[in-house]
């Protein structure tokens, strides 16, 4: 009896061990495997991480990655044959979080909602596909939208909106301008006013028109942010929604940029999450005439918003932006309509306080609110 | 040969007198003769110690570049703002002297007179500046008194009685007047006119003839009388007063006719019964609940207590104010602000005096000043920065009387903008006559600015901030800031409580 006791105990002992090493050997296994998968999707330009993805790494990094701009269309084209030779290795994928993403679209509960399911039902309205009201909501009706479209352009009919499918969607489009080089660049600061009422982005060198672009901007309520910003980021490869080329802007509230796009159709209208969209071939030319820091300007209304709270130095936001504007209105030096309340900013705020004789505190409370008519 | 003696004295007579009447006619209407070296009017000022005079010649195919410091006043109305202004005064020069090029600098509100006086320390001044005037900058011999370009055989209507005599005599050093007065700010307190009126003031009254500090007392009670039992949120308050700063005291002191804080010789001017008497008063009104709390930020407060009609009286307030009232009140009038309160009615007032003293509006004149530059000669360049100046003075008045509510110091040009000084016209009363009997107070060397502002720092805003506390009284309040000053350490930080 003892012994059967003790040969069942050995018999579980040992089957508990075997257990074990399987657990280890498993969870091992698990592990190289998705170090090996972060190997290969960090080395393709492939698809985008979430939005709830880390952040990306500091600016300087991208930036030193992207090459000045080439001197003669020669080196151009050669910089952007080794480029995209060699793109992968350690590129970083940049995030832009201006509302775009890269998403795949297809039927799933709970549904998937957004700009892009909105712009999809959009899309396929237009070639005849979707007959319902597009509410930005991918239901039944979208699904079968997709379906019938991806069999008439021999996809697989799968409903699953992948890039190759909006790139289905595109019916082509010929570079209207001519191509311009860093060669015919006049001298002088580049820089770029983009004027979202007549939908176009202009280049500067100096005080001269370099050449106008189409742009698409932000929808209603996904408005492109008014203001002065700078280029702070360059990324060649983005991808998907974005394009061939990203290049971020410093806007505090959000991760705006130019970009190019793989809906050209809606260039010329308000159909962004609030970036800048261009043509491809555009949005690739200009990358390379315009470097990190070239001022942008974004203009066309007045920057909207309340000012809620009391803001003081080191804030940032929309309610800065409109401030700045409103101080700039009332002829004092707030500096540019930049979102950031800085040292300009702060100087302007106290010598309007000043001049009206309420106590200067450099702080916007209700006294200022007040004498600039915003209450 | 008797004949010939006779005929050469005669002619010499006839010469001598023929000579004398000419350089009376020319001293009389000197017109007559071109400026030079040689003009009588111009020998006559030379002889009076005018280096500079309207009677010396401006070359007429020489190039000359006048530069000028300005503050960019930060208006905009309708299209026109500062920049348009010096165009058209540029241009208007021009049309004169083609051979003028007029160069602005612009700076900010508070750094000019800074700026100016280091410039004039470093020889490196710029031909014209508009500034509030500085009696120190005319011991350096930079400056050009502009006495004799205020004759009347070619002041035209830029004479000596053309301007307000209390502004002429702000910027008159031993007998000679050493700039051009361009308009004059009045100190003032703000009020609501129909809550004082509920409270028993005579407003008009109080405009004309000032108020005291037991007039304003008894407005404070009247008012805690109709407030009793009224909740916090909805209560009336009698004063809001700036408490960040010392512009409250400051405005009280000069009304009480304590100017400056410090004496030339950098001891304490403020102090003793007017002093203890300001601070009573401003300490009575707190036991009588007069100021919201916290009273430390009342100030911060200010507008939109006013605006919602639950402030009587607000203060003080800048030249800029007024500006703001008569915009507010278009757009009001233009339904812009829908939940505006029709019980805001507002006027200027004048800052309160102590019991038994007489009203004192204090009043700064700011003035536009020509200076030689350094070196032998250039006596036709500061001719022309002389012109210049009395150009721009009157012109910028005449734009700032329109947009923020200040007084020409032009008498007739005062009566082209009547009815646009000030936001209403009982205010514009008020305004205009504290320029004619008010107190230029705001004029002091740039050292004695310079002690005053070491003994705001160190002692009195310190001094200031505990007493808004609550933690110092009136009675003490001398002998803490006479502390402060003996123990030569610096301004304590003040502690932020909210």
């Amino acid at each position: 009896m003892a012994r059967g006791v003790a040969r069942g105990a050995r018999v579980l002992a040992l089957a508990f061990l075997v257990v074990t090493v399987v657990a280890a050997v498993a969870v091992a296994a698990a592990a190289v495997a998705a170090v090996a998968r972060r190997v290969v999707l960090s080395a393709a330009p492939g698809p985008m991480p979430s939005p709830s993805a880390p952040q990306p790494a500091p600016i300087a990094e991208t930036s030193r990655r992207v090459p000045a701009s080439p001197a003669s269309p020669a080196s151009r084209a050669s910089h952007v044959s080794q480029e995209s030779a060699s793109r992968p290795r350690s590129y970083r994928v940049v995030v832009p979080k201006c509302g775009e993403t890269n998403r795949r679209l297809y039927l799933t509960k709970p549904r998937l909602k957004g700009n892009d399911v909105l712009e999809l039902q959009e899309r396929l309205r237009a070639l005849g596909f979707f007959s319902g009201k597009p509410d930005g909501v991918f239901d039944l009706s979208t699904d079968a939208a997709v379906r019938a479209f991806q069999r008439a352009v021999d996809l697989e009919p799968d409903g699953v909106v992948t890039p190759d499918t909006w790139l289905k969607m595109a019916t082509g489009r010929a570079q209207t301008l001519p191509a311009l080089t860093e060669a015919e660049m006049p001298s002088g600061e580049r820089r770029i006013v983009v004027d979202v009422t007549k939908l176009t982005l202009t280049l500067y060198a100096g005080d001269k028109v370099v050449k106008q672009y189409p742009i698409a901007i932000g929808k209603w309520h996904t408005p492109t942010p008014i203001g002065e910003f700078a280029i702070i980021e360059k990324d060649y490869a983005p991808g998907g929604a974005f394009g061939s080329r990203w290049m971020g802007l410093n806007v505090p509230w959000g991760g705006y940029g130019i970009h190019g796009t793989n809906r050209p159709w809606s260039i010329g209208t308000a159909a962004s999450a609030g970036c800048i969209r261009m043509f491809n071939e555009d949005v690739e030319e200009l990358f390379e005439l315009v470097p990190i820091k070239t001022r942008v300007f974004i203009v066309g209304y007045e920057p909207e918003g309340d000012i809620t709270r009391e803001l003081g130095p080191g804030a940032t936001g929309q309610d800065v932006q409109v401030l700045q504007y409103y101080l700039r209105r009332e002829a004092f030096d707030a500096g540019p309509l930049d979102g950031r309340f800085g040292e300009r900013v702060e100087a302007a705020v106290r010598e309007m306080q000043k001049f009206y004789g309420v106590p200067v505190t450099g702080r916007v409370g209700t006294n200022e609110l007040y004498l600039l008519g915003l209450r | 040969m008797r004949w010939l003696r006779t005929a050469v004295l005669a002619l010499l007579v006839l010469g001598a007198i023929g000579f004398a009447g000419a350089v009376t006619a020319v001293f009389v209407r000197p017109e007559l003769m071109p400026p030079g070296p040689y003009h009588p009017r111009g020998i006559y000022y030379a002889l009076r110690g005018y280096r500079v005079h309207p009677w010396i010649r401006v070359d007429p195919v020489k190039s000359y570049t006048l530069k000028v410091w300005s503050t960019r006043w930060p208006l905009f109305r309708g299209g026109y703002g500062y920049d348009d202004l010096i165009d058209e005064t540029r241009a208007d020069f021009r049309a004169l002297y083609p051979n003028v090029q007029v160069e602005y600098v612009l700076l900010k509100l508070d750094e000019i007179g800074d700026a100016i006086t280091q410039a004039v320390d470093n020889n490196t001044q710029p031909d014209v500046c508009v500034a509030p005037f500085d009696p120190s900058l005319v011991e350096s011999g930079a400056v050009v008194p502009i006495d004799a370009f205020m004759d009347r055989t070619v002041a035209g209507d830029a004479g000596a009685d053309a301007f307000e005599p209390r502004a002429l005599q702000a910027l008159t050093i031993e007998g000679r007047v050493w700039a051009w007065p361009s308009w004059i700010a009045v100190q003032a307190w703000a009020g609501n006119a129909q809550l004082l009126r509920k409270a028993g003031v005579d407003v008009e009254r109080v405009m004309t003839f000032g108020w005291s500090y037991d007039d304003v007392l008894a407005m404070a009670r009247a008012l805690a009388a109709q407030q009793a039992g009224v909740d916090e949120r909805y209560r009336t308050y009698p004063l809001v007063l700036e408490t960040t700063s010392t512009a409250t005291l400051d405005t009280l002191m000069r009304a009480a006719g304590k100017a400056l804080a410090v004496n030339a010789d950098g001891s304490l001017a403020w102090g003793g019964a007017s002093l203890a008497e300001t601070l009573s008063f401003l300490e009575e009104a707190r036991d009588e609940d007069a100021f919201p709390e916290p009273v430390p930020r009342m100030g911060e407060r200010m507008l939109e207590l006013f605006w919602t009609g639950r402030a009587a009286v607000i203060g003080p307030v800048g030249p800029g104010f007024a500006r703001h009232v008569r915009e507010r009140l278009e757009r009001i009038a233009k339904g812009e602000f829908p939940s505006a309160r029709e019980g805001v009615e507002p006027v200027l007032l004048p800052i309160p005096h102590p019991p038994g003293g007489e009203a004192n509006s204090c009043t700064s004149v700011t003035s536009v000043m020509a200076f030689r530059r350094p070196g032998p000669g250039g006596e036709d360049a500061a001719r022309l920065a002389v012109e210049f100046a009395r150009q721009l003075a009157r012109k910028e008045a005449l734009w700032l009387a329109k947009e923020m509510c200040v007084v020409p110091a032009h008498l007739g040009d005062r009566q082209e903008v009547l009815g646009m000084i000030g936001p209403d016209g009982a205010s514009e009363r008020f305004l205009t006559l504290s320029a004619a009997s008010g107190t230029p107070c705001g004029h002091r060397s740039a050292r004695l600015a310079l002690m005053e502002k070491d003994v705001r720092t160190r002692a009195i805003a310190p001094a200031l901030a505990e007493f808004w506390e609550g933690t110092l009284r009136a009675r003490d309040f001398d002998a803490y800031v006479a502390r402060l000053l003996a123990s030569g350490a610096p301004a304590p930080e003040r502690v932020k409580r909210n």
